[in-house]
């Protein structure tokens, strides 16, 4: 076994090495993986744009070598292997974020295409390994997965590589998850690439940058696509509340509940992308507001609250430097302006010309207000029941919203919305899974088990309808009770992902 | 259309149904009908673009005889039918149709009968946009989204970085608590407080049985333990009905009644009333005037005119606005009325096929401000659209008449077709104010300039007018003479008699082409009265001989009109002596005279 090169001083100073060296334990795992994931995507791109010899490649390797080294050193293995659509490092899961999904589904797709399950490094790769492994994974030999692992096991074995070894790839009866599974991948692919899109403008006009409208546009489109072939899974994404980055999240959110009550409503596809564009940028006129006042966790100042509630117009403001090629988004204008005003112009902020609110503004301040108030946040560290939220939308007027299309979004949401954590009259524990098809039953959701009567429990756990009747006609299961999953350590968007 | 990711694979192994030439011939149209449409893209009435549709047409009906539709697979560099090239563009230009449809991620057309109908020419709108696009800009995705082809459907694959394809599920999913070291009750507790409150609630309502009226304590236990029964919900509580949908329609309606653009407009005035930082409204301003050029630019010149009045309303009820804000939102009526700015307007306007309401125009040119007006006369004479002129004509006089000022000012303009406007707008309001800058144009002027402030003079015809029109007998050019004296003579202006009798007496006279002659002895006629009477009478009746000499016969018949002109018993008498002249022209002067009487 060769010990692991000494790394050079410049090296040695790279913020994914000064991570490793600062944790241990599992801890330690994560952050060592994460850098490897994202030095081995940065390797191969660097191998597709510069030759093999130009130093930035060749740093890349030395990287490559150095993490993988420091693995072996402190953990005594290094191992990826790939079961489904996760990563375990030394049996570790991997944990994805947000800011380098990209990198890790890079790495899937090529361990993927070339058929690999499992790679080990059984000693500290060289440079030259590295070049032969990472060549071959970037120009595989084979028309299928098969025939590349092949391929890739005879290519190492004949070019002398020993520090890697290599297992194929074997598919589990995860992977064949039907048509179901392919529209939840795909509306998963579509959140993630939609909270991207508002993250990359948002922070650009935080940035004074002009912004990627054209992405957004797209953005909205497969939201609008989405939401019209299947419009379950990416609802029931919404439950997910990633508080992180709630800012970018939220504007997704609500941009898919206003889509699908904008269906409801029999607005027309093209309707519902202007509904949809303005949903979106509804707070984005939060990118100037400071960060600080905005993640305050304490009661705001005045001054502060007056910030706050600055946002509707100073979002007018920051959408005049988002432009299409010939238009200026001015329905967008108007709902950032006009999604705080409640409908008899009471709220925030005041205005003199404003005789009536826009329709879609009414929708939007109607779904920006479910997914904030369900929302935990940094100064609402317990978020309300969805079903209280709705019930306090429906039956208290000074909240501003429209009834009609409150009682239009319960219709969409069902009573007891999806995410909701609930207790049912056989003493299982199950959460929300999409309201009931059968518009008779909105109060009869389709909800997955998630505890047995005994508190053991399910996961995934079984989706059961509550309008399913014993032989004696009776409903086999009814909610007796909501319940706060945070109480209980519930993380809720783990049964939608 | 279908917009989902796929590899992009064909019919693999598979002979085409019929001749790929069929195919190829419709790309080669279609491809040059894209060229074409954007050669002539501001005249799609060429004859050269529309035959070019009627082949593309014509191409694909040809091809529809074999089927009903196209599917194509795009490569970087061709379009494939049943893996056979059909349509190669080996450069990877912006005009190369493959490339255009690869780098944005299509991967597979299909081109359904009826395209080459409407979609064919939605989608040939579609490829300049694409030429304008900039980065990070519309793609050729989303503007097929938007173009909503019903006969042209897609595939494709995602060329962004942007992966996205999996969300992360907690270290441990099911596993409770979920270990990021917040406290969290144990699960089960849940039930168990769920069984109590069950046993409670249905101790409650044994309870209720027993005792009537008591609803309210039942109704409140149940709340207080949270306890639903199922029987309250009534599901058709949230059903809509026939009203409220009604209501959601209407609400749709108006939500695309809606001017947008005016909404904005009321909404950036509002932000600027409220907000009293400087930065804001400095800010503010900026985006008016953006607004307010794209605005121009888009034909929308109610809402100009509507921005225009409306920032003179905002400015009275803004408080503690600061002096140069002020002056800045004041201005724009006046950025506006600017020559550069209004030359485009009205260039735009002029070459439009269709002009914008009356109305919608008026109220916009009621907004001008004076600087407007030379702007305005140099179009005048240029425009070409016949109902943009009198909608010009109507601002200039509307102007010309609230700012005299620059009216007269106006007159010196060194543009000729201005200067020349600005005199005859004089003339026609009778304003006095601009004899002074007429008297500097009859002394210095174009010559065109100077016909026309005689006229506008005359028109005018206050005194100082005529005598500034006086000074301009002595004109060295012919027809500015003539025009002054028969100005004169409409005016009767006497203090010009003088000047007049000077000329008719000089020998210069004699020189004189006979209009001239014939303008200023009439102008003399009828400014000298009988006191002429001598001069005229020896010029008519002159005996000649030996020491005296009788008159050009033309001269004597000017001097029969100039009588004529005085009408007096005198002048008739003097008329009557010369009827029986022997030359002709004499006579017929004199007879004329006679039965005409005084002019």
């Amino acid at each position: 076994m060769t010990t692991p090169p000494r790394a050079t001083a410049a090296l040695r100073s790279s913020v994914a090495m000064q991570a490793m060296s600062e944790v241990t334990g599992e801890a330690y795992v994560r952050v060592a993986s994460r850098a490897f994931i994202l030095a081995f995507y940065g390797t191969m791109r660097n191998l597709r744009l510069y030759p093999i010899e130009n130093a930035v490649v060749q740093q890349s390797l030395q990287e490559l070598s150095l993490i993988t080294g420091d693995l072996i050193a402190r953990e005594k293995e290094c191992e990826f292997r790939v079961a489904g659509e996760f990563i375990f490092v030394n049996s570790t899961r991997l944990r994805l974020d947000l800011d380098n999904y990209s990198s890790f589904s890079a790495l899937l797709a090529q361990f993927r295409q070339n058929g690999i399950g499992t790679l080990r490094a059984r000693t500290v790769p060289a440079t030259r390994d590295w070049t032969i492994l990472l060549g071959f994974v970037m120009n595989p030999q084979g028309s299928d997965a098969e025939q590349r692992y092949e391929a890739l096991s005879r290519r190492l074995e004949e070019t002398g590589v020993e520090a890697f070894e290599v297992a194929p790839l074997v598919e589990s009866d995860e992977d064949h998850g039907g048509p179901h599974m392919e529209a939840k991948e795909k509306a998963k692919r579509t959140y993630v690439r939609s909270v991207e899109a508002t993250k990359d403008v948002i922070n650009s006009i935080r940035m004074g940058q002009s912004a990627n409208i054209g992405k957004i546009k797209r953005v909205v489109q497969g939201i609008v696509d989405q939401i019209l072939a299947d419009e379950t899974s990416l609802v029931g994404l919404t439950a997910i509340r990633d508080y992180d980055d709630y800012t970018f999240t939220h504007s997704v959110n609500v941009c898919i509940f206003s889509i699908a009550l904008g269906r409801r409503l029999a607005l027309t596809r093209l309707q519902l992308y202007d509904l949809g564009m303005g949903a979106l940028f509804h707070d984005i006129g939060k990118s100037r507001v400071p960060l600080d006042i905005i993640n305050k966790v304490d009661v705001l100042t005045d001054d502060e609250w007056r910030m706050i509630a600055a946002h509707p117009w100073l979002g007018v403001l920051a959408l005049f430097s988002v432009r299409d090629q010939q238009e200026f988004p001015y329905r967008s204008m108007l709902v950032a302006f006009q999604h705080h005003m409640k409908r008899d112009l009471t709220g925030y902020p005041r205005s003199l010309r404003t005789k009536t609110l826009m329709f879609y503004a009414k929708i939007v301040a109607v779904a920006d207000g479910f997914d904030a108030a369900t929302s935990r946040r940094s100064y609402q560290t317990v978020p309300m029941a969805p079903s209280a939220v709705l019930q306090e939308m429906r039956d208290n007027s000074r909240r501003g919203m429209d009834p009609v299309i409150v009682k239009a979004f319960i219709n969409l949401l069902g009573i007891y919305p999806v995410g909701t954590f609930l207790v049912l009259d056989t003493f299982e524990l199950a959460i929300v899974h999409a309201a009931n098809p059968d518009p008779d039953m909105l109060s009869r959701p389709l909800v997955r088990i998630v505890s047995d009567e005994l508190g053991n429990v399910q996961y995934p756990g079984m989706v059961v309808d509550l309008t399913e009747r014993t032989d004696a006609g009776q409903f086999s299961r009814s909610i007796i009770k909501t319940a706060d999953p945070d109480r209980y350590g519930i993380r809720v968007g783990d049964y939608f992902v | 259309m279908t917009s989902v990711p796929v590899p992009d694979v064909g019919p693999q192994g598979l002979d085409p149904p019929f001749s790929p030439t069929l195919v190829e011939e419709m790309l080669g149209q279609l491809d040059r009908t894209i060229r074409a449409h954007l050669l002539y893209l501001n005249n799609h009435n060429n004859p050269s673009y529309t035959r070019s549709v009627e082949l593309a047409r014509a191409a694909f009906a040809a091809l529809w005889e074999q089927t009903d539709a196209i599917t194509l697979l795009v490569t970087d560099v061709a379009l494939l039918w049943y893996e056979r090239p059909v349509f190669q563009e080996p450069t990877k230009a912006s005009d190369s149709l493959p490339w255009m449809f690869f780098k944005d991620g299509l991967r597979e057309l299909t081109l359904q009968q009826g395209f080459e109908q409407q979609d064919l020419l939605d989608f040939l709108a579609i490829i300049p946009k694409l030429r304008r696009s900039q980065a990070n800009q519309d793609d050729i995705l989303t503007l097929l989204w938007e173009a909503e082809l019903t006969t042209l459907q897609y595939r494709y694959v995602e060329v962004s970085n942007v992966s996205g394809e999996s969300i992360e599920t907690s270290p441990n999913p099911g596993h409770w608590p979920k270990g990021d070291g917040t406290p969290a009750e144990d699960p089960k507790n849940a039930i168990i407080q769920a069984q109590q409150e069950v046993r409670a609630a249905a101790e409650v309502a044994a309870g209720e049985e027993d005792m009537q009226g008591e609803g309210t304590a039942a109704a409140e236990s149940k709340t207080r333990s949270g306890i639903v029964r199922m029987e309250d919900f009534d599901s058709t509580l949230y059903f809509l009905d026939p009203v409220e949908v009604e209501y959601l329609r209407q609400e749709t309606v108006r939500e695309y009644d809606v001017d947008l653009r005016r909404a904005v407009l009321d909404t950036l005035l509002d932000i600027f009333e409220f907000q009293l930082d400087p930065l804001v409204r400095s800010e503010v301003l900026v985006n008016l005037e953006a607004l307010m050029l794209h605005l121009l630019s888009a034909g929308q010149f109610s809402n100009v005119a509507y921005l225009l009045r409306e920032t003179m309303l905002t400015l009275e009820r803004a408080r503690e606005v600061q002096p140069e804000t002020r002056a800045r939102l004041a201005s724009l009526a006046a950025r506006l009325s600017e020559p550069g700015a209004l030359s485009q307007l009205l260039e735009a306007m002029d070459a439009a096929p269709t002009l914008p309401s009356p109305e919608d125009l008026n109220e916009l040119f009621v907004q001008l401000h004076a600087s407007a007006l030379s702007t305005i006369f140099a179009w005048l004479p240029r425009t070409q659209n016949a109902g943009l002129r009198p909608l010009l004509e109507g601002a200039a006089s509307r102007i010309a008449e609230s700012a005299t000022g620059e009216l007269v000012k106006l007159i010196s303009s060194p543009e000729i077709d201005v200067a020349l406007e600005a005199i005859r707008r004089c003339g026609a309001m009778r304003a006095a104010a601009g004899v002074p800058a007429m008297a500097r144009v009859l002394e210095q002027g174009e010559r065109e300039l100077r016909l026309a402030a005689i006229s506008s003079l005359s028109d005018i015809g206050s005194p100082g007018a005529l005598q500034v029109m006086e000074r301009a007998l002595q004109d060295g050019d012919r027809d500015i003479r003539v025009t002054v004296a028969r100005a004169l003579m409409s005016r009767q202006h006497r203090p010009a008699l003088p000047k007049v009798e000077t000329v008719v007496k000089g020998k210069g006279i004699r020189e004189t082409d006979r209009t001239e002659r014939l303008a200023f002895f009439e102008l003399y006629g009828t400014l000298c009265g009988d006191t002429g009477i001598p001069f005229l009478d020896g010029l008519l009746n002159a005996k000649g001989g030996l020491f005296a000499r009788k008159e050009d016969p033309e001269l004597r018949a000017c001097a029969a009109v100039a009588l004529s002109h005085i009408g007096s018993a005198g002048a008739k008498e003097s008329l009557r002596r010369a009827e029986g002249d022997k030359e002709v022209i004499v006579r017929n002067a004199v007879s004329r005279a006679l039965r005409g009487g005084a002019q």
